[in-house]
């Protein structure tokens, strides 16, 4: 592999600890207009009271199925959607300010699902990387683009004269690995990775798993990676959020969510993800009845009761507490595993 | 046990005036009954075109279809005329498609695409039959409300819930064989253990035969009996599901196994197959695996290695298990593609 050989400096010096990126009650709903001519508009609940912390150079895995608010977040994150309400503080600076900050666009940038759709088709590698340079004209003279470029397709595992080509010369994967040299070239602090490996074929993802893993011991930055593959998020977080209808359930140190997740959901997400495993071998499955509620109407109290084995009265009149056990771990339920056993 | 679906030597070629792509090169298959069989592999492997030709849903030309045999139930399916094999498809064996919502039809009602079943096949039944026996259907894959939902587009279904139609629509006439393709790629991991629970209780009620197309091994290692690795249009490794994935030979294989994160410990690197899958128009010579193969040898360059079994049934198609000099028998030739 000639992934990290071709670069000779690393574009950045020396990572930076403590507290990167608060974010404090954020909400994100959508209004729909009514079926009906004079109905009330509805209001989907996408994001809805989402909190956490993130350190720099951290990488933190919010996981949940389709539905759940996760590429909400990421898009309200990046100010691509105006949040409706809650706090961000980024290294100090308000993110959810009144316009959008230039310099703070530079610093949180985002690699996207579908790496042929995420590349415009007309613009050649060089383009594609040079635009974010264009578009932050202080950050780098012009005399240096070419090799800035040269050396960020090094890192990333590509050869130099690929600057040249067009999308369409590339494989998934190679795309895949340009969208991740285009999200570093502003040497953002964070980086949001929208599924970054589930559009790639099995034997290509693990080739850029390892790639996001060179690029964070090199460069530093922090990752939010949002994904339904729960071995992926695993494998590269350092936290968990587990996110449901809108709510983070639960979030915690990655080894003791998957150890002993403390939320009904969680310990049933966990569960469901396949494995190779010896014929008869016990699973301990537990499969979920129905599918995610709408979240134009959430159930009342706990969003998860419809879904939860465990749901009393209790769970459908009270919302449900922050509890903690005496791991990393918080987790909104009534009813925490770790108390049933 | 007895064979419900056989493939000899199944070859499929789209040809343009420009470049030939063989999507499918020499493919052999045994599906036995009551048995589930998974094909596995990457876009582009042929897993999905081989049963698209087996159930003639190709177009022909650009596709050829060449095959030394393809049997179901003993029948010769290639000498099928199309009114016989209109018979067979959907009355003994059926198709779930990997996305719903483009298999479904978004201007007609779930009840009534899955009412035509009954109407073409059951020419007999009355409308109320039908729906009642619709009703049923919708109710046995678990659909809430199936009365009220039988009345309803695609566009009112959730994901999970339109995969439920179309296994719905697939079990209608009770067949004795479902090809499912890539079935839960779309859908979400609760909603993909439902429905793999579900595609496997019809199975064990009913007796059915199944092929399973995914690329997920920890799918096929939970559901399926037998397995057959594809790469690049050839079975590179097959048998039975505990030996492939747990005694895997071929380097495929293995590389497959150890890129999945749950084969190292946290903070190690995955270990990867280099490169990426060939152009199908451009495949290389001899080994389609050999320019990403780590244990490549020259003679993997030049000839293909030909599939050699154990008794076990496992067989590995490659010239580091299998060394040339004691192979008993070189590769078959595959049929030329005429049909």
């Amino acid at each position: 592999m000639n992934d990290m050989s071709t670069a000779e400096r690393p574009l950045r010096t020396q990572p930076r600890q403590g507290r990167l990126l608060t974010v404090t009650d954020l909400v994100k709903h959508f209004q729909i207009r009514s079926r009906k001519l004079f109905g009330k508009p509805k209001t989907v609940r996408a994001v809805d009271g989402v909190s956490f912390d993130l350190d720099w150079g951290e990488t933190l895995g919010v996981v949940g199925e389709s539905g759940c608010g996760k590429s909400t977040l990421a898009r309200t994150l990046l100010r691509l959607e105006a949040p409706d309400g809650g706090q961000g503080v980024f290294d100090g600076v308000d993110l959810f300010g009144t316009a959008p900050d230039l310099a703070l666009r530079r610093r949180i940038q985002v690699v996207f699902q579908d790496p042929f759709a995420a590349l415009n088709p007309r613009m050649t590698v060089y383009e594609t990387l040079t635009e974010p340079l264009r578009l932050h004209p202080t950050i780098l003279p012009r005399d240096q683009w070419s090799r800035r470029v040269r050396d960020l397709l090094g890192r990333v595992g590509l050869r130099p004269e690929f600057a040249n080509r067009y999308p369409h010369e590339f494989s998934g994967g190679q795309l895949q690995r340009i969208g991740i040299a285009r999200a570093l070239v502003l040497e953002p602090d964070l980086i949001l990775l929208d599924e970054p490996v589930s559009a790639l074929d099995v034997s290509i993802q693990a080739q850029v798993v390892n790639l996001l893993e060179e690029v964070q011991q090199a460069f530093g930055v922090a990752y939010i990676c949002i994904s339904h593959d729960l071995s992926i998020v695993r494998h590269i977080s350092d936290r968990v959020a587990v996110m449901y209808l809108g709510n983070f359930v639960e979030t915690g140190d990655c080894e003791d969510i998957y150890a002993a997740p403390g939320h009904p959901y969680t310990k049933a997400l966990l569960s469901a993800e396949t494995r190779i495993a010896t014929r008869g071998a016990s699973r301990g499955r537990i499969l979920l009845k129905g599918e995610v509620p709408s979240p134009i109407q959430p159930p009342t109290g706990c969003r998860f009761r419809t879904r939860c084995w465990l749901a009393t009265e209790k769970c459908r009149e009270v919302p449900p507490p922050v509890r903690n056990p005496a791991t990393s771990q918080v987790v909104r339920c009534h009813f925490p595993l770790w108390e049933s056993g | 046990m007895k064979p419900i679906f056989e493939l000899s030597q199944l070859t499929v070629e789209f040809r343009s005036p420009l470049e030939t792509v063989t999507a499918v090169h020499g493919l052999d298959l045994v599906v036995n009954e009551g048995e589930s069989f998974a094909i596995v592999g990457e876009s582009g492997s042929g897993k999905t075109v081989s049963m698209m030709a087996t159930m003639r849903l190709l177009p022909t030309p650009p596709a050829h279809v060449a095959a030394e045999a393809m049997r179901f139930e003993g029948r010769d399916l290639r000498a099928m005329d199309r009114r016989a094999w209109r018979q067979l498809c959907g009355e003994r064996i059926a198709m779930v498609f990997q996305d719903a919502l483009t298999a479904l039809n978004p201007v007609y009602t779930v009840g009534w695409q899955i009412g035509e079943m009954f109407r073409i096949h059951r020419p007999a039944m009355s409308r109320r039959e039908i729906r009642e026996r619709t009703i049923g259907l919708l109710a046995e894959v678990g659909i809430p409300e199936p009365q009220q939902r039988v009345n309803d587009y695609p566009h009112q279904f959730s994901g999970g819930m339109r995969q439920r139609a179309m296994i719905a629509m697939a079990i209608a006439l009770e067949p004795a064989f479902l090809i499912a393709d890539e079935p839960t790629t779309a859908l979400d991991v609760t909603v993909q253990a439902q429905l793999m629970d579900l595609l496997a209780r019809l199975k064990a009620e009913r007796g059915m035969s199944m092929i399973l197309i995914t690329h997920d091994l920890g799918l096929v290692s939970e559901n399926a009996d037998r397995v057959a690795i594809m790469y690049a249009g050839s079975v590179m490794e097959t048998g039975a599901v505990d030996d492939v994935l747990t005694r895997p030979r071929h380097p495929y294989t293995l590389g497959l196994l150890a890129s999945r994160p749950q084969a190292v410990r946290k903070g190690e690197k995955l270990s990867s197959i280099h490169g990426s899958p060939p152009n199908l128009a451009r495949k290389p010579e001899g080994c389609p695996f050999h320019p990403r193969c780590q244990m490549a040898r020259p003679v993997c360059r030049t000839s293909k290695p030909a599939l050699i079994a154990e008794a076990s049934g496992h067989g590995v198609a490659c010239h580091v298990v299998n060394p040339p000099d004691t192979a008993a028998t070189p590769p078959r030739e595959p049929a030329r593609a005429d049909r």
